[in-house]
């Protein structure tokens, strides 16, 4: 952040002491409400949504496509984007054999005044004015609109889930490797908006003294391997790939943020609860939305205009609802979890509480593994047969030319080390 | 027990109980590194007579080794080992080892610092990066502990492709291999499970280290894993391959031999 706008970035740190000064709020997923009281007024453009139409999605699906519904508020800090807390549904496109609780789905942010409240917008420039400057419960979709109506929450619930087409989000496996059904909370969190590039990565290396992208293999010595911690020519703004799992948590660490969960990964990709799509864009696959592949090989593909990868948000069509980049395509990017393919094997050790009646939040697979789990896909294949995310594991050690990943950050970033 | 005797001052590793044992690596020079790594330029050094052990150490060696109080024996742990241990006091592999395989296969889920503590229970410590890389491949160039040529029978990940089932318990340390061996006789430095070493990694230069017995400056979060893993393709298995990992890390892949001064 810069010397160019000292004023601003006053009061962005002023806005930020006072987020910290009173009680904490216990509900952990409320965001930084006080910065909202002294924030500025916001000055920067509207983010652009794709898939809407007057502020409206277009594609939602039938069952809650509420016209006054407009989707997640699109805020943006320092390279990162805001993504809100809420209810995931992991599994594949079968019902349940046995309904969810009536208690499964409380209202996400119910206790707090006004609506779920965002972080405040910013005024410097390098974030965009919200879209909606609160939302209502309705703004969850139809669970949310059942909630706001009176309506039983767990019945709302449990006809989602029993509507095959109303599943809020579900997955096909690559490998078909089933896993069971199953909810979870997630709480609300910063994602980059970008995968993490060449040249931040470079930064990394040069700082910390860690590994350069490199594979000693015949494969990676055609512009792949780095020189030192100089990456292939021209290719500064496109994601680093090359990188371990193990090489991505360094990353995330010296840039002061981590690894997204796998859960709060496919929240920013396809959106809250009631409101996500099967693609980062919409329900409808666009081949122009994202940098993809094909299925038969060599399965590299340029009709997209890049053979392997692109530079970074090269593809603003295919913009997430919470407004993260190529979340499908380009890279694939590790998530913090290992895979296991049943999410029972996943820790949900948080007790039951008020808000979360079904204790299941911020899932996490255990370590050690030999797999990680990997999202979004990458340049290599197509990924139209995989509404939902695509998903896949990688060994922790290996280094892929189509391994890359972004990082989260739960705090605010406004005071994160510069990274970027 | 036998642990008692094994941490008397001096090494010679009479381990009448053990098929197994270490090997003596004269004293001499050799270059280190190769080109084909990054973080590995080629440097001569000089190192003195060492022993190592011809194996990695099993899972029965290290169930002896907590059984006997490893945990709780001050002494044999580091510093930095003993702060780590506050937080672990029954150490972090046990869920990951008991994954039904017998005695005699290399221990993995170990972290460093259990690591430096059963060397030291045994009067060894780990191998330093250059003596590692000295006992895998010799004084010449080689790639692999058996020449340069990748080997169908090494324990490391080769066919299909990423994401098969590939094995994953890993080979019997006892494992014949004869041809695997490296020019001193030790077996699977290539493969099997990454091995600590007791430097740190640094991405360039050897961490300042050069010389006689070099040792890397610790200014780094890392320590220098060494030999790749039965998951890994052979290039992560050669014997130049550096990996950088933080001492706590805890993975299936991961294990340890030791070494010990010669007096």
């Amino acid at each position: 952040m810069s010397v160019r706008r000292p004023l601003l970035l006053a009061s962005v740190v002023l806005s930020a002491g006072c987020a910290s000064s009173p009680p904490v709020d216990p509900v952990p997923q409320s965001p930084p409400q006080p910065e909202t009281a002294t924030a500025p007024r916001p000055v920067g453009k509207v983010a652009k949504v794709p898939g809407t139409k007057g502020g409206v999605r277009t594609d939602r699906r039938g069952a809650r496509a509420t016209p006054d519904a407009p989707g997640p508020t699109i805020y943006k800090r320092n390279g990162m984007v805001y993504v809100t807390g809420s209810w995931l549904i992991f599994g594949p496109r079968t019902p349940p054999a046995v309904p969810l609780p009536q208690s499964t789905m409380p209202a996400p942010n119910a206790s707090s005044k006004g609506g779920p409240p965002g972080p405040p917008p910013m005024a410097d420039g390098s974030a965009d004015a919200p879209r909606a400057p609160g939302r209502s419960a309705a703004d969850h979709g139809a669970g949310g609109a059942a909630r706001a109506a009176g309506g039983p929450p767990g019945q709302t619930v449990a006809r989602e889930l029993a509507g095959v087409p109303d599943l809020p989000v579900a997955w096909e496996f690559h490998g078909g490797n089933g896993i069971h059904h199953t909810d979870v909370w997630v709480d609300a969190f910063w994602m980059d908006r970008t995968e993490v590039t060449r040249a931040d990565y470079s930064r990394f290396v040069e700082d910390s003294g860690y590994r350069p992208p490199h594979v000693s293999e015949t494969w990676a010595q055609d512009g792949w391997n780095w020189n030192g911690s100089t990456p292939p020519a021209g290719t500064e703004d496109h994601p680093v790939v090359l990188v371990s799992w193990y090489d991505a948590r360094e990353y995330c660490a010296w840039a002061g943020k981590r690894l997204p969960t796998e859960a709060e990964w496919q929240l920013a990709a396809l959106g809250p609860w009631g409101q996500s799509f099967d693609y980062p864009w919409g329900d409808t696959y666009a081949n122009t939305h994202l940098n993809h592949g094909q299925m038969a090989p060599p399965n590299f593909d340029d009709s997209d205009g890049y053979l392997t990868t692109a530079p970074v948000g090269r593809f603003p069509s295919g913009e997430s609802p919470f407004g993260a980049l190529d979340m499908f395509g380009n890279a694939w990017e590790y998530t913090a979890d290992m895979r296991v393919d049943t999410w029972s094997l996943m820790s949900t050790t948080d007790a039951p509480t008020t808000a979360h009646p079904a204790g299941k939040r911020q899932v996490r697979a255990p370590e050690p593994g030999l797999y990680v789990a990997v999202r979004g896909g990458s340049y290599f294949f197509d990924l139209r047969p995989n509404p939902g995310g695509e998903r896949h594991r990688f060994l922790t050690e290996i280094r892929r030319k189509t391994s890359g990943f972004r990082c989260a950050r739960t705090e605010s970033p406004t005071d994160a080390k510069e990274a970027k | 027990m036998a642990l008692a005797i094994w941490s008397a001052v001096s090494p010679p590793v009479a381990r009448a109980e053990e098929p197994t044992d270490a090997v003596l690596i004269p004293a001499g020079s050799f270059t280190r590194g190769s080109a084909r790594e990054p973080d590995a330029p080629p440097q001569k050094v000089t190192l003195s007579a060492f022993q190592i052990g011809t194996t990695e150490v099993t899972i029965d060696q290290f169930s002896a080794f907590k059984a006997a109080g490893g945990y709780s024996t001050r002494r044999w742990w580091s510093a930095s080992g003993r702060a780590w241990l506050e937080g672990h006091p029954d150490g972090a592999g046990d869920a990951a080892r008991a994954a039904g395989r017998d005695g005699s296969h290399p221990v993995v889920a170990v972290t460093y610092f259990e690591a430096e503590a059963y060397c030291a229970s045994v009067g060894a410590r780990l191998p330093t990066e250059a003596e590692w890389e000295r006992a895998a491949c010799g004084t010449d160039d080689r790639r692999y502990p058996w020449g340069d040529t990748e080997s169908e029978t090494a324990r490391w990940y080769a066919g299909g492709k990423f994401g098969n089932i590939v094995r994953v318990d890993t080979a019997p340390a006892s494992e014949q291999a004869e041809s695997l061996r490296s020019p001193d006789g030790l077996l699977h430095m290539a493969g099997n499970v990454w091995e600590w070493t007791a430097d740190h990694y640094h991405a360039t230069n050897w961490g300042g280290a050069s010389g006689r017995n070099p040792k890397a400056t610790p200014d780094t979060p890392w320590r220098s894993l060494r030999g790749g893993s039965y998951m890994n393709l052979p290039s992560y298995c050669s014997c130049q391959h550096r990996e950088p990992a933080r001492p706590d890390r805890v993975a299936l892949t991961i294990g340890f031999r030791c070494a010990w001064d010669q007096p």
